[in-house]
């Protein structure tokens, strides 16, 4: 027989090796990087989807997982409010605050989380505030007093900030034992209370719902009674 | 010989403009607000004798500009300029014209919401009447202080001290002087604001004034003998005089503010005062108004 009659039996050999590595090397690499998915729900006591509800999800094996490259942080002020109404950072994070108005505001915390204050400045003159403790900061303005806004600064990198529809997606968790728990500027009752203890792996994405009991709050109105300026 | 200097003017613009561009004049919030209202007046004259008691209507517009000028350590000043007209449905020679302005510093005392605020305000006004017999100034200048006490109520007190200067006009009693449109007078004013919502906030307001009153009535002779000043007042009718009493006048008021879009809002507002004259020339008034407030 010639050695020529040979070939395609080589070549389908090789073709199966060549098949069967990469498979091999795929299955490798998906269960060494170990990323999962975390799907959220917020809702309030009535049913209805919560905006701005902070879901974080913290690792259970003490280890401290690697930052992602973090974007700017910034807190604007655009219109005489703050926005986002409501932000996230990791702790040891700086957070720039521009002002985006014609007109001078002076930022202020009162929170043990971070007191601090950036008297009255126009443009992007402030320098940046770094937030190193974990936990809640109220933001207000001295000159408006009804801008108010929140500085969340989390313990964990995997955290995720739901829109109007209450959803919320964590992707590229590693897999492991996590404590998530959820928080809100406006709920009842504390974070730990939302804290749930969950297993995270590669093979499915895990779907976790809240329902948080919201508070009745009252917010310093924009208008005023008094005075000739009928809102400010 | 030259006049101007261009080159030293030059260096001058060098050196202004940018300073006019980092100044608090380039930062300042400028508002414009106008309202439009009608007001009852159950008793525009003052007078004491139902016979002589003239309840009227008016019709109101106000254009205003205000300037706020945000400081260093919670300070701000503010700079307003007004003008006002009103048309009285009867009347006429009450029909006027208003221009003032008023420069106001306050300063916040902490940080927050919640923090105690005090304030000095000066104004100046020219009133300028159908019947120019009341023509003259009003300047006023008041001490304020305020705090919000609770989430939804702010409270504010002011002490006014108002002086107006008008013509003197002729003498009509002998001995007596018809200076009568000239006035001082001082007042304590306390109001509470409560927040029901976003949109509707309800003032409860009282006032305490001492000083000069001006009561337009027909000539009796216990009027006469309590006045410091009288005048003949044709506004109100042939037979009526302007009699200027010192007096003490007790006024509460509610007021309801619905901001009905983010740049407008409805005001109604009802009084009641009452005042008490020498010689018992006593007089009360209600006063019910409704205006609409636009802000740009």
């Amino acid at each position: 027989m010639s050695k020529f009659h040979s070939i395609p039996r080589i070549l389908f050999a090789s073709f199966m090796f060549v098949g069967l590595m990469f498979a091999w090397t795929a299955l490798s690499s998906v269960s060494e990087s170990g990323a999962g998915e975390l799907h959220a729900f917020v809702k309030d006591q009535n049913g209805q989807p919560i905006e701005d509800a902070v879901v974080l999800a913290t690792p259970l094996d003490g280890q401290n997982a690697p930052l992602p490259k973090q974007p700017r942080n910034e807190m604007d002020q655009i219109d005489k409010e703050y926005v986002p109404h409501v932000k996230v950072v990791t702790a040891d994070s700086k957070v720039y605050f521009p002002n985006k108005d014609n007109i001078r505001h002076h930022v202020y915390s009162f929170s043990p989380a971070k007191v601090f204050e950036l008297p009255l400045y126009s443009g992007t003159s402030a320098p940046p505030v770094m937030f190193d403790k974990t936990g809640q900061v109220t933001l207000g303005c001295n000159i408006h007093d009804w801008m108010l806004g929140y500085i969340y600064v989390a313990d964990t990198p995997f955290f995720g900030k739901s829109a109007k529809d209450g959803k919320i997606l964590i992707a590229d968790i590693p897999a492991g034992e996590y404590s998530v728990r959820v928080w809100h500027p406006d709920m009842k009752g504390t974070e730990e209370s939302t804290m749930r203890k969950v297993t995270l792996d590669i093979t499915q994405a895990i779907s976790m719902e809240w329902q948080l009991t919201l508070k009745p709050v009252f917010r310093i109105p924009r208008a005023s009674g008094s005075g000739s300026t009928a809102y400010r | 010989m030259r006049i101007l200097n261009f080159k030293k003017l030059d260096k001058a613009f060098c050196l202004v403009i940018p300073l006019l561009c980092i100044s608090p004049i380039a930062s300042a919030e400028w508002d414009g607000n106008t309202d439009v209202g009608i007001r009852h007046d159950s008793n525009i004259n003052n007078a004491q004798l139902a016979n002589d008691i003239a309840g009227v209507s008016a019709l109101s517009a106000d254009v205003s500009a205000i300037g706020l000028f945000p400081l260093e350590n919670g300070n701000s000043l503010s700079i307003t300029g007004e003008s006002r007209g009103e048309a009285f449905n009867h009347y006429t020679g009450l029909n006027n014209i208003s221009l003032g302005a008023a420069l106001a510093f306050r300063k916040k005392w902490a940080l927050g919401a919640y923090a105690p605020w005090t304030g000095l305000s000066l104004s100046s006004t020219h009133l300028n009447f159908a019947n120019n017999i009341r023509n003259g100034w009003r300047n006023q200048i008041a001490i304020r202080g305020g705090k919000r006490i609770f989430e939804r109520w702010d409270v504010r007190a002011e002490y006014m001290v108002e002086r107006r200067t008008a013509n003197t006009l002729p003498q009509d009693q002998p001995g007596i002087s018809g200076d009568v449109f000239s006035q001082t007078s001082r007042a304590m004013t306390l109001n509470a604001e409560y927040t029901w919502s976003d949109s509707l906030f309800l003032t409860f307001g009282s006032l305490l004034r001492r000083g000069d009153v001006v009561a337009s009535a027909r000539e009796t002779t216990k009027i006469i003998s309590s006045s410091q000043a009288i005048a003949r007042d044709p506004v109100f009718g042939p037979n009526f005089y302007a009699y200027r009493m010192n007096g003490t006048t007790y006024g509460l008021n509610v007021d309801m503010n619905f901001a009905v879009t983010s740049s407008s809002m409805l005001r109604a507002s009802i009084s009641r005062q009452l005042t008490h004259t020498e010689g018992d020339n006593n007089y009360a008034k209600s006063v019910q108004m409704i205006s609409w407030n636009y802000n740009f």
